[in-house]
Formats: structure tokens, sequence, C-alpha cells
């Protein structure tokens, strides 16, 4: 019948309008421009130019007809069996790591863990320490008759166990790669509104219950998303199955496109083909996860203002607490264990009693060998110099991003963040290729190829796409008004952004400058493809022991490498912003 | 000269009903003039535009007689916030955390390249008007809200600006705190003297800050008057709807001598109003303010008098809010003195003069700006 106007007193303020932001300044356009232009440069054009040489003929630096033949071996026994490789490999890495990383996020979320703050940092040690060098550390764990685990299974009478197979290969990468899917579902884990778990118990459900009728269902997206991630990265893995499998002639996709392109004879265009049906393979896969992740509304989870982090149950839970510790222990503290005593053995031996400990390995990388030594300086400075160049190209990414409605936005995310789906050692070819062939069209001032440039050149390319996620997350904490505000106070771009954004941004820029070094200082198969002789690298120095087999003398070089890690890892816990 | 000149202002979002339609205004120099609206009628994107922080689609704006953007002119002009000589208080305070109290303060100067001891002046003198020159060292976040609010109005008129845009600045403090930075805004304008746009969705913060208001709806403006006359004779039924609180009837009008009409409501009941421009037939939107209506005991001898029964009392102190329904089944709100001490279910006498009632055609909600007389060709387009 009759109708009443509300009071207005109460009304809420009103949200600022969507995609709202402030005309460009020249200045801006300027530094946009220049990122573009590199980004092209580092990204897309050695894309391009792996997919063209997958079709020529010849090697670089010979003139060439295009063919399809490099593709027609995709069909024969030889590469279906690498695929089938590949695919028993990053399957049951797949399993195992959610298996693991799952069943971590859970515990420690959801149940009253001890120490569970701590036990979350230690979770991420593995993380940190690469596939390639966990699988140097089984390797001195579980190698038929040298490695301790074996003598201890030996001396215990249970079956031994090999770690140069498939379930050694898949052990060592479930084990490396659960932290991946792990950080994933947690961060959904906690990002649930507590109030919808706690309805649940308070409407009846047990907390299994919940667990499997809310949480489970709830987390399923980033469950799907954690898993064909992990997929992608343990297709493209070169490390473990390198040091694990070769030996027994278990070889994939990675390991096959790098010896295309560096045994002799070599076979660059057959390592090209191999590497784009590599990539194209995981582009598809990432572009069905981001099907899954589009259909899924993410925002109704968190409820808004609400609190987040989930309910956890109130008794102290000795059993979670044990599971969690056994994982630590077989990922974290028996390899570095194993790694660091082994470092200070003449030669690798089981008898611990009857050898002299000393610091000679040490002395022999750091001092002795050339190779290692100058791999030590070159891998800080380029990993250094990438970190810094990345994450100054991410900022401006990012700007442009959240800051405005520029048109090119979408093409340049896709551009910054098409380098996480390559497999490295796709792109490193891909960088050998166009370094190779620029050349022979237009004359460069200074040469690229054989040099520190290209490694510098890759390192930025391949990490983009970590830097950007880091300084995206930086940009979204800190609002538009802090910039908005030194504008119209009277700044200009260029002073704003020196004055007000980079001193607020700096925890997020050097969190990302870290994530970039402590990727590039371990990175091993894409450096492979382009170093040469004294360029090396800290990975390309180890595996080139490796293969000598100066077996204890390596595992100082690893562990050398570890303890930058380390460092690094430490000074972006303590200085930067969260990592997520 | 006008500290602000808005002309023919256009801006349409993608995706969003949020749309400025060629609207124009302008604030002269010392005056308060604040936008009034719901959220989503443009508001805030009429104040970015202003600001610079947003890009409009067409029109002009001015700011002390500079043309700071414009596409009505031969040369397309955009000047850059920095260049647009003007200040602005952000409804988040938008002070930076990096940086003490003092250094935010000087900011302003610091970018005009003022010496040293003009900016220690200066700062000082700003601090010192909202009272906090003590907390200079301080960082920001070791301040209250209150204390944020007052330091980012301190940052906004340190530098002597001549037009602050104000953002919905005091929404995020709490009733009382909000009530006495009200008065001390008044206070610090009337002794700077800057030219002030205020957006805001509060009514009584418009009505009691301001020379003159601007009621945005959808993008356009619905009136445009001083606080007394908006609150007096809103121009359109949104108006009335939206300031002040009334109960709001649908009639029709029955007859009309002279501007004294009879309404007949769609419950039966009529309603007598003073100057009413309807015409006889005309569907009408009716609006009485809660406040309009007396109710007694006794029954009074003005124009309009229903029975009516309480069915809902609510205590608000000094006031209570009254609910009633007449027999017929029209319901009311009235708000009274507590002291009359009604209770529920008493039968009483519910009142108001002619003149508390006001009544706007049905559909034509919408009235020419009473600003719309500005010479809008001067600087058009050839």
């Amino acid at each position: 019948m009759s109708t009443m106007t509300t009071r207005l007193r109460g009304l809420r303020s009103p949200a600022r309008p969507r995609g709202a932001v402030s005309p460009q300044s020249v200045s801006q356009r300027i530094v946009g421009v220049i990122t573009t232009a590199l980004l092209i440069i580092l990204v897309a054009v050695p894309l391009l130019f792996v997919l063209l040489a997958a079709f020529r003929v010849e090697p670089p630096g010979i003139p060439s007809d295009y063919t399809l033949a490099n593709f027609k071996d995709l069909f024969h026994s030889d590469e279906v069996r690498l695929f089938r490789n590949s695919l028993i490999i990053g399957v049951g890495t797949t399993v195992l790591g959610l298996a693991i990383g799952g069943t971590l996020a859970v515990l420690l979320l959801r149940s009253n863990i001890l120490g569970g703050k701590r036990l979350d940092s230690l979770v991420m040690i593995p993380a940190y320490m690469s596939p390639f060098m966990g699988a140097i550390a089984w390797m001195i764990l579980f190698a038929p008759d040298i490695g301790y685990g074996s003598a201890v299974l030996h001396k215990l009478g249970l079956p031994a166990f090999d770690v140069y197979s498939f379930t050694g290969i898949i052990i060592v990468m479930g084990i490396y790669y659960a932290p991946i899917a792990y950080l994933y579902i947690r961060s959904m884990l906690a990002n649930i509104d507590p109030s919808l778990e706690e309805s649940a118990r308070v409407l009846g459900a047990s907390a299994k219950g919940t667990l499997r009728r809310i949480v489970l269902p709830l987390a399923m997206p980033a469950i799907l998303s954690a898993m064909l991630l992990v997929l992608v990265a343990a297709l493209g893995q070169f490390g473990v199955p390198g040091v694990l499998g070769l030996r027994d002639g278990i070889d994939v996709i990675p390991t096959k496109i790098v010896q295309y392109a560096t045994n002799y004879p070599s076979q660059p265009t057959k390592a090209a083909a191999l590497g784009v049906e590599l990539a194209i393979f995981a582009l598809v896969v990432l572009w069905v996860n981001n099907l899954v992740l589009n259909r899924r509304d993410y925002a109704t989870i968190a409820t808004r203002g609400g609190r987040t982090g989930g309910a956890r149950s109130k008794s102290r839970a000795i059993g979670p607490t044990i599971l969690v510790w056994v994982y630590v222990f077989f990922a974290a503290i028996l390899p570095i264990l194993a790694l660091l005593v082994t470092s200070f053995m003449p030669y690798m031996t089981t008898k611990l009693s009857s050898v002299q400990f000393s610091l000679d390995n040490y002395n022999y990388v750091l001092r002795v060998f050339p190779a290692s030594v100058r791999a030590i300086k070159n891998s800080l400075l380029l990993a250094l110099g990438a970190g810094v160049i990345a994450t100054a190209m991410a900022m401006v990414l990012s700007h442009l991003r959240y800051r405005t409605t520029s048109k090119f936005r979408k093409p340049l995310d896709y551009l910054s963040s098409v380098s996480a789906a390559i497999p490295h050692s796709v792109i490193g070819l891909a960088f050998l290729w166009t370094w190779l062939l620029v050349p022979t069209v237009i004359p460069l001032p200074f040469p690229i190829y054989g040099t520190k440039w290209i490694i510098l050149m890759l390192y930025v390319a391949m990490h983009i796409p970590y830097a950007s996620r880091a300084t995206n997350s930086a940009m979204l904490q800190v609002d538009k008004s802090f910039e908005e505000a030194g504008r119209v106070l009277g700044a200009s771009w260029l002073v704003m952004i020196r004055r007000v954004s980079l001193p607020l941004l700096r925890p997020g820029l050097l969190t990302a400058v870290i994530i970039v070094f402590y990727h590039a200082v371990r990175e091993l198969p894409a450096s492979m493809l382009v170093v040469s002789p004294g360029n090396e690298v800290l990975a390309t120095a180890i595996w080139s022991m490796y293969t000598e087999g100066q077996w204890v003398k390596l595992i100082a070089l690893v562990n050398i490498n570890l303890l930058l890690v380390f460092i690094a890892v430490w000074i972006m816990r303590r200085f930067g912003s969260p990592e997520d | 000269m006008s500290a602000i000149r808005v002309n023919r202002l256009s801006k349409e979002f993608v995706g969003s009903a949020v749309a400025l339609d060629e609207v124009s205004f302008d604030v002269a120099a010392g005056e308060f003039v604040s936008l009034l609206g719901p959220s989503g009628c443009g508001k805030t994107t009429m104040l970015r535009c202003i600001a610079g922080l947003e890009l409009p689609d067409g029109g002009e704006i001015e700011v002390s007689g500079k043309v700071v953007y414009s596409t009505l002119g031969a040369k397309r002009i955009l000047l850059p916030p920095e260049k647009r000589a003007l200040s602005m208080v952000f409804q988040q305070y938008a002070l930076w955390p990096h940086m003490n109290v003092f250094d935010n303060v000087a900011f302003g100067l610091t970018m005009r390249r003022a010496s040293k001891s003009e900016t220690e002046a200066k700062v000082r003198r700003a601090l010192e008007s909202v009272e906090l020159w003590h907390v200079r060292d301080r960082k920001i976040s070791a301040l209250s809200g209150g204390q944020q609010q007052r330091i980012a109005l301190a940052r906004a008129i340190a530098f002597d600006p001549d037009v602050i845009l104000f953002d919905e600045p005091l929404s995020n403090l709490d009733a009382n705190l909000r009530e006495s930075m009200r008065l001390q805004l008044i206070e610090l304008q009337q002794e700077l003297g800057f030219a002030a746009l205020y957006v805001t969705h509060d009514q009584a913060e418009a009505m009691s800050l301001s020379d003159r208001i601007l009621v945005l709806n959808g993008g356009c403006v619905e009136q445009a008057a001083a606080p007394q006359e908006i609150w007096n004779n809103p121009a359109s039924s949104f108006v009335a709807q939206f300031v002040g609180s009334s109960n709001m009837y649908v009639g029709e009008v029955r007859a009309n001598s002279g501007g004294t009409a009879v309404i007949a409501l769609e419950s039966g009941l009529d309603v007598v109003q003073q100057n009413c421009s309807a015409k006889v037939g005309d569907k009408v939107d009716v609006f009485i303010r809660f406040n309009d209506l007396a109710v007694t005991r006794e029954r009074p001898g003005t124009d309009n008098v229903w029975e009516a029964s309480i069915f809902l009392v609510s205590y608000e102190g000094h006031e209570s809010v009254l609910k009633l329904r007449t027999a017929e089944g029209m319901e009311l709100v009235a708000v009274v003195p507590s002291a009359a001490g009604f209770s529920r279910d008493e039968r009483v006498f519910v009142s108001t003069a002619a003149d508390g009632v006001r009544s706007f055609v049905t559909g034509e909600s919408r009235t020419p700006p009473a600003d719309a007389e500005l010479p809008v060709e001067s600087a058009a387009a050839p």
C-alpha cells in the first residue's frame, strides 16, 4: 500500500568504480614502451625463432629450406618411448607431489600442530633446494652399495631401494615438487572464511565430514590447478632424470633436447622440434588450468571483511605433527645432512669411521679449480643482475596493469607470464637458436652468443613471471590513492614513482629480486645450452663435475650453491614482503 | 573568476551504470560546494575528473581560471594532476606510511620547491591549525583515525591552495568525531578562504558544511541550491526522497484551485497540499516528512488529519519514532518528542498542515539544473 523512504544516514560509502585510473603521462609512456620492447626481444623473439628452427633443414649459420621432417620422429618408436617415460614420471610425480603437498596443507592449516608456524617454514626448505640438488642428495643416500641409506636398509635386512629407477626419480621429484602443491592448496585453505566451516560444525557435521563436504569442494579448483602446474613442471624437469635416469637409460624429453643440442654431432633442428612439441603440450595444460580457474568464483569463498585462516581443531595433534616431521626429515634434514657429511670426505664411502674429514673439497672448488671459481662469481653476478632487471621490468608491467587502462595490458600480461609455461630446456634452446641466427640477419655491434650477456638475458626472460607475480601482489597491497595523492599534491609521474611508489613497494621489490635470484642461481638445463667455456655458472659446473665423476668435490659446490640460496631466502623472509 | 568551472562534462564507464551526462556547474572563489548523491551517482567520478585522476570523455574543466581539460576548443587540452593547482583530501586519507607526519604535510611544499624556512613555517601553521603540531615526528601508523584525518587535512592546506577537493573525507570516522570534524572544517575554510568541492552521500554533512549543494542522481544534477532551499523546496521527487526522511505515497490530483490541491492517495484517503503545480488528473508522488507529522490525542484543526493506531514505538532518546496505521490501511512514520509518552496500540490523530505536503508528477523527477545559465557556447568547438 504505502512505501517509505529509508533513512540514508547509515548508508555505506560507495565503492569507487573499477578500472578508473588516471591518464598516462609522457614519461610513463616512454618507460612503458622501453619495457615492452625489452619484453618482446627477450621473450617473443626467441620463442618465434625456436618455432622457426623446428621447421629448418640446416643448423644455424647455413641458409636453409623449411620442412616438416623434424616432426616425423614424433611417431617413431624412439620418441614414443621418450614421451612414455616423460608421462610416467610426470604423472607419478604429480600424484605423489599432490598427495604429499595436499596432506601437508591440510595438516598444517586444519589441525593443531605442535610448532605450527616453524614447521610451515621447514616444509618450504625442499622448495628452495631445487629437485636437482635433491636428486644429488638422494643419490648419495640411496645409490646401490655406496649410499648411506642403502647401507642402513641392508643392515636392517630390508629390501634394497635403487634410486636409479623410475621409482627413484618419481619419489625424489614428488618430494621436491610437493611444496608447490602445498603452497597452492595452503593459500586456498587459508583464505576460506572459518565461519563457512564453523557453520557446518554447528549444523552437525563432524571434523572429517566438514573437511569432505566443505573444505575439499572449496579447495578443488586450487587442487586441480596445483595438479596441472606440477605436471607441467615435472615434464620439463631435466636435473632429476639427468642425475638418476640417464645412467640406466631412462631418458625424458628435456634430457633428449639437451642431448640433441649438445652431443656431437648436434641436431639442433630436431631439438627444436622436440622442444616445440613439449612447449605446446605445456601451454595446452596451462590453458586448461586457466579455464578451470575462471569457471569458479573465488570471491565467494572469503566472506567480505570476514576472518580468514580456516577453522582449526582445538586439541593437540600428535599424529599429524609426526607426519609433517617425517616429510621434513626425508626432504630436508636427511639430504642436507648427507650433503654436509659427504662434502668433508675424500671419497664416497659408507664406512664413516675409516675416513679423514677435511676441508679439501671446499678448498678445491673455491680456490683451485678455475671452472668452479668462475662459476660461483658468474652465478652471483648474473642471478643478481637478472633479479634487478626482471624486477624493474615487472614493476613497470604491474604498474601498467593496475594503474592504467592501457589497451596493451592484456598482451603484455601474456607475454610476461608465458615463459613460466615453457620448459627451461626449450627456453635455453630458443636463446641458442636466436643468438646464433640473429647475427646472420642483422650484424650486431658486439657478440651475444658465447658471452655472459646471453645468460643474463636468458635469466631475465625465464624468471620475469616470478618477478611479476611478486610485484603484482605488492602493487595490489599499496592502494592507488597513495600515488594519486602524490600527483595531486604536485609530483610528476617520475617524482611520484621515486618518492611514493618505490619506498612503499620496497619489500615487494626485494622479494621479487630474491625470488629471481634463487631460481636463477640454481638453474641448470637452459644454462647448459647457452654457457661457453669461461662463462660457466654454478649448476653447469656441478653438472660437468658430475659427468667427470668428481663426486665429493661437486657436493662441496652443491653446498655452496645451497648456502647462497638459503642466505637469499633468509634476506627475503627478514626484509621482504611474504612470498606467495 | 570561478575557482572551478565544469562545462558539459561527460564520462561513461564500460559495463557500469554510472555516467556523467554533460554536467555543468561552477564553484566561486572561497565558496564551499557539496556534491551530494547516493552511491553510483557519479559524484566521486566528477571529483576525480577535476583532479586529473580520471579521463573524462568530453567537456571542459577550468581550475582557478586555467583550462585544465578541454575537448570543446580547437585544441585538446589535458593537464596532469600536478599541473592543476589544486589540492585534495582522500577518503582513505592516503597518508604515506613511509614518511613521518611532518614530511607528509611538507610534500606539497617540497614539490613546489619552497625554501626550508618557508616549508617549516607553513607545515607548522597547518599542523597547528588542526592542533597536531606535537605529533610531527610520529609515524603515520602511530596515529588514531581521527588524527590521520586531521593530518590529511593539514597536508591538503599546507601549501595554500585556492581549491581543495574532498572525497568523502569524514566517512571513515565514527559519528561523534565526524560531528566535531565538520565544525573544524568550516572554521578552517572560513579562516583560509579556499574554495571547496566536497563529495558526500551524507545529507546532514552536506547541509551543515556547504554554501551550496549540488544533488547528483544518475550522472545528472537534480538540484543546485543553498542548503535551506534544498531542504525547504526540493526540486524533484528524487531530492525530496533523498533529503530528509519522508513517508512516500502514490496519488492522483483530484482538484487544484490556485495551487491548493486535493490529492487522492492509493489508500483511498485524501491529502491537501499547498503550492501544488500539478494539474488535475496528474499522477503524483507525495512526500510527507517524518518530522512534519504531528501526533496528538485530541483532534487538531489542521488541513490533513487522520485517525490511526500506533503499532510500533522505537525510543531514540530525545525523540521517538512511531509507526501508525489508519483504518484504511495507510501506514505512516512520525518522529515525535519522547516526552509525549505514546505507547503501542494507542489510538491517536496524525496530522500535517497543507504546506507540509510535497508532490511531484510521477516520472518527471528530473528538473533542469538551477545554474544552467552558464555560457555554454563560449569555448565551443568549430
